[in-house]
């Protein structure tokens, strides 16, 4: 008998290794996905509205000698150097690809160990390798002292019994932290998890640039010749696509104008926004709140007249029917043609479309559907990369990474040399005293980009930056600055006064919610961009309202609301 | 005489049936198979013209036949200048040379000495040390076991992680067992030990010489897939000095698109996005270029291989 049951436990320990084995394939590529959506929601950070001025206060840090009373151990409880005695540590960091050297070699960490008597054994994982990498050192309990760059919020709920609740330290050991919650208790509330604990610090920035994704580009050079108004409304818009299409904007004798394109895969790139038109938006949870209610748009009137609207653009020959289905590189290649092809496009910022035909373009206001509202999505995380600093159990001074953390963010100069490096180097501060990039030193054939990554630990690392401190003695580079105008002028008063923000929750709920939201999204994808091209009937219209339900969308809906009264608390 | 005459009819018959019917067999056959070079050919071609031309063309499908290199250019060095310019290319060439050639001195030997002992009759628990074997052909601990056993061996971090694991393929000692079993014959060995030889002297001075093509054979299939191999520098390194040139590249190219999602600077999206635009396809090529030459060279091996391993009736 004890026999059988031994062949019996083992074919199933056998059968789970295959579902594993088998599993990790198909996981990931969905991890990627999902990561890579997650990353978007995260990354893309920002703060409400821009408050008052940021202003630097010099805080001067007490500097530590034998005799200090504050010593508990080997750890001074403030002030730096933090240790008595060199200790060290291994933080898992992402390694940008721009980066040319590894962490030791970056004069800000040097000039850290040599401030805080931490030395850091830096583990750098390739940015393509990381989500495997941090799942098998949580996995085979392995870790690290402190993980930084970020895991997804789901990989810090599962793995939240190896996590050091360092919320708990905040007020007695780190003041600049302190700081920042008591100026933003709203970072803070986004930080705790469903327990009640904060075991993550937030880094990154909430560019101020970066509180929506695309913005509505269009071809001045043409609108001039044709002595046409930026168009306001539908019809406007309309005529003046019609015009680009019906005369030969770029002179070629050949009818190639594309008189509005997108791409519908890439978020910066494509038409959630647009539906604000009508008064609705759509967005990667397909989800809008209005008076605190959260609202599935695309069962809406107004979803539907926004389809319509669409459809006549693409039966009139004035939409890229292509923007459903071409990659980014392809709406590219068409932008930076030599010939000039496109009359209007959506884009994150003119010139990573269209390259050096960027002058041609300005960003215009939303355009006006006469539904009694516009809306333009804004994209509501607060606090940066919320999982972007942690420490396992398996670090044993856990007091010292926290003290770490907060000396790298405890003052403008010490997050600008961590976040671009010294000064003089990748940036520098112009005769009008604003800080600019540096390119008096960039070597032969590298970017500005890599440069800052080589001197810098840069985009990946443990430093935070609201978005007034972002903007704090800068001299915008000018597309940077384009893009902050064109938001703060045209498009800021269209955003939804109430967003979502996907924090910490339960797993059980983010795994319904993700599940429903797998079929509910690859429906919606087919569906849009079925009815946009072909147009929608009222059966088909009613075909829909049907599927919907039956995909289960009110339990969605039924599930965020309930998280967002529950942030809201 | 008849009898020639009667042959050069014959023939000249036969010659005259292939012209008529054959021909147009022929002939068919010739074009489907000019069509199907073709077809694996093309994608090869367009790699190699489209790591020369301008990344734009590439993209909008304007390069079809022959480069486009862009702007009062016939040629696009771009990516090319970009790869050799780049420090961590050369690194992780030099780092895939000593892991290959380390991981398949290994894993031949071990591979030799396994299939010749296998092969023997006279091998004590030959049976049951055949069935560890094939037992981990068809079942292994998995990703995050293996990790661990890696780690409790402190090999994370170590080049000899490239070298070890996964250095011996069960299948390989399967094709060695059954080539020593066909070609070194148990009279064979029966001499030799008449003559005074011990298994260790009849296996270096007359298995080993004798067993030049399945020797090169097992090289080929170790050494290409050590060439290839990233999972495991993916898994097991941390430390980017030590990374092989597969995993370099492939950080090369899909940073870019993680990059795009990160929003904090956007000079660097854009900067990305265009060095992995023109260095996708001529890193392609330097990557794929020593095996692609060793091929020609190698490949009557591979077949001749197969052949040697397959198990005769």
């Amino acid at each position: 008998m004890k026999k059988y049951y031994n062949c019996f436990k083992q074919a199933k320990i056998i059968k789970t290794l295959k579902i594993i084995k088998e599993g990790e394939i198909k996981m990931k590529f969905k991890k990627t996905c999902l990561f890579l959506l997650a990353a978007i929601l995260v990354i893309q950070a920002f703060t409400g509205c821009v408050k008052t001025e940021f202003q630097e206060t010099k805080a001067t840090i007490p500097q530590n000698n034998d005799t200090d009373t504050n010593l508990e151990g080997n750890l001074y409880k403030s002030g730096i150097p933090i240790l008595k005695e060199k200790e060290n540590f291994t933080v898992m960091i992402r390694k940008n690809a721009l980066s040319k050297n590894s962490y030791p070699e970056k004069l800000p960490v040097q000039e850290v160990e040599k401030e805080t008597n931490i030395s850091i054994t830096w583990q750098e994982i390739a940015p393509s390798g990381w989500n495997e990498k941090v799942n098998l050192s949580f996995a085979s309990k392995s870790l690290p002292d402190a993980i930084v760059s970020g895991i997804s919020t789901s990989m810090l709920m599962q793995n939240i019994d190896s996590l050091v609740p360092i919320g708990d330290y905040v007020y007695k050991y780190a003041p600049s932290i302190k700081k920042l919650w008591n100026e933003r208790p709203d970072i803070k509330t986004a930080l705790t998890t469903p327990d009640g604990k904060i075991y993550s610090f937030n880094t990154s920035e909430e560019s101020a640039w970066g509180v929506t994704n695309s913005l509505l580009y269009i071809n001045k050079t043409w609108l001039d010749a044709l002595g046409m108004q930026v168009p306001r409304t539908t019809s406007e818009f309309y005529m003046v696509l019609k015009a680009f299409k019906d005369n030969d904007m770029n002179k070629n004798g050949k009818n190639d104008e594309i008189p509005f394109s997108f791409c519908q895969q890439d978020a910066q790139y494509s038409l959630n926004s647009f539906f604000g038109t009508f008064g609705v938006l759509d967005n990667t949870q397909h989800l809008i709140v209005e008076n605190g209610k959260v609202i599935f748009p695309s069962i809406k009137n107004e979803f539907r007249d926004a389809l319509v609207w669409f459809n006549s653009l693409v039966q009139a020959g004035l939409m890229d029917v292509e923007g459903f289905s071409q990659a980014l590189q392809q709406l590219q290649a068409k932008g930076k043609n030599k010939e000039l092809l496109l009359g209007s496009f959506l884009s994150y910022n003119a010139d990573t479309a269209t390259g050096d035909n960027m002058n041609h373009y300005i960003p215009i206001e939303p355009i006006d559907g006469g539904a009694g509202k516009v809306l333009w999505n804004k994209e509501g995380q607060k606090g940066g990369n919320i999982t972007g600093f942690v420490v396992t159990k398996s670090c044993k001074n856990p007091i010292a990474m926290i003290r770490w953390h907060d000396y790298i963010n405890s003052s403008w100069e010490n997050k600008m040399r961590w976040s671009f490096g010294p000064e003089g180097e990748a940036w520098k501060f112009n005769e009008n005293g604003l800080w600019i990039q540096n390119n008096d030193k960039l070597p032969q054939g590298a970017s500005w980009g890599e440069y800052r990554h080589t001197v810098a630990p840069a985009s990946q690392a443990n430093w935070f930056m609201t978005a007034e401190e972002g903007l704090y003695k800068r001299l915008l580079a000018p597309r940077t600055k384009i893009r902050l105008d064109a938001i703060t002028d045209l498009y800021q008063k269209y955003f939804p006064a109430e967003t979502l923000q996907s924090n910490f929750e339960n797993i059980e709920t983010a795994n319904e919610k993700n599940l429903l939201l797998v079929e509910i999204d690859a429906y919606l994808a087919n569906f849009v961009s079925n009815s946009i091209l072909k147009g929608v009937t009222d059966a088909q219209w009613n075909e829909h309202l049907k599927t919907c339900k039956s995909l289960n969308v009110d339990r969605y809906v039924q599930l965020w609301q309930e998280y967002y009264d529950n942030q809201k608390k | 005489m008849v009898r020639g005459a009667n042959m050069k009819r014959k023939t000249a018959e036969l010659n005259l049936l292939k012209h008529s019917s054959d021909g147009i067999f022929d002939f068919a056959v010739n074009l489907l198979l000019i069509l199907i070079l073709i077809i694996t050919v093309y994608p090869l071609y367009f790699i190699v013209i489209a790591s020369l031309s301008d990344p734009d063309a590439v993209n909008t499908g304007s390069m079809l036949l022959y480069p486009i290199g862009g702007k009062d250019r016939l040629l696009n060095f771009e990516g090319y200048i970009r790869v050799f310019m780049d420090n961590r290319i050369w690194r992780g060439y030099y780092n895939t040379i000593i892991y290959t050639f380390f991981g398949t001195l290994l894993g031949v030997t071990a591979t030799i000495l396994a299939g010749y002992s296998l092969s023997r009759k006279d091998l004590v628990g030959k049976g049951p040390i055949t069935g560890i074997f094939v037992f981990t052909m068809y079942f292994g601990g998995g990703l995050i076991p293996t990790y661990m056993v890696v780690d409790k061996l402190h090999l994370i971090n170590t080049p000899l992680v490239m070298i070890i694991l996964g250095s011996i393929s069960v299948y390989n000692i399967i094709i060695a067992k059954s080539f020593f079993q066909n070609t070194m014959s148990v009279e064979l060995q029966e001499a030799a030990f008449i003559d005074g030889c011990g298994n260790g002297i009849f296996f270096l001075k007359i298995v080993v010489p004798l067993s030049k093509s399945i020797i090169s054979v097992l090289t080929l299939y170790y050494a290409v897939g050590h060439w290839n191999s990233f999972f495991s520098a993916l898994i097991y390194l941390n430390n980017e000095k030590l990374y092989p040139l597969q995993l370099i590249l492939r950080d090369i190219l899909i940073a870019s698109q993680m990059l795009v999602s990160d929003t904090t600077d956007i000079e660097s999206i854009g900067d990305a996005q265009r060095i992995a635009e023109s260095l996708k396809y001529a890193v392609i090529i330097v990557s794929t270029l020593p095996v692609l030459i060793m091929y020609p060279f190698l490949q009557r091996y591979f077949i001749k291989g197969v052949m040697i391993g397959s198990v005769k009736g």
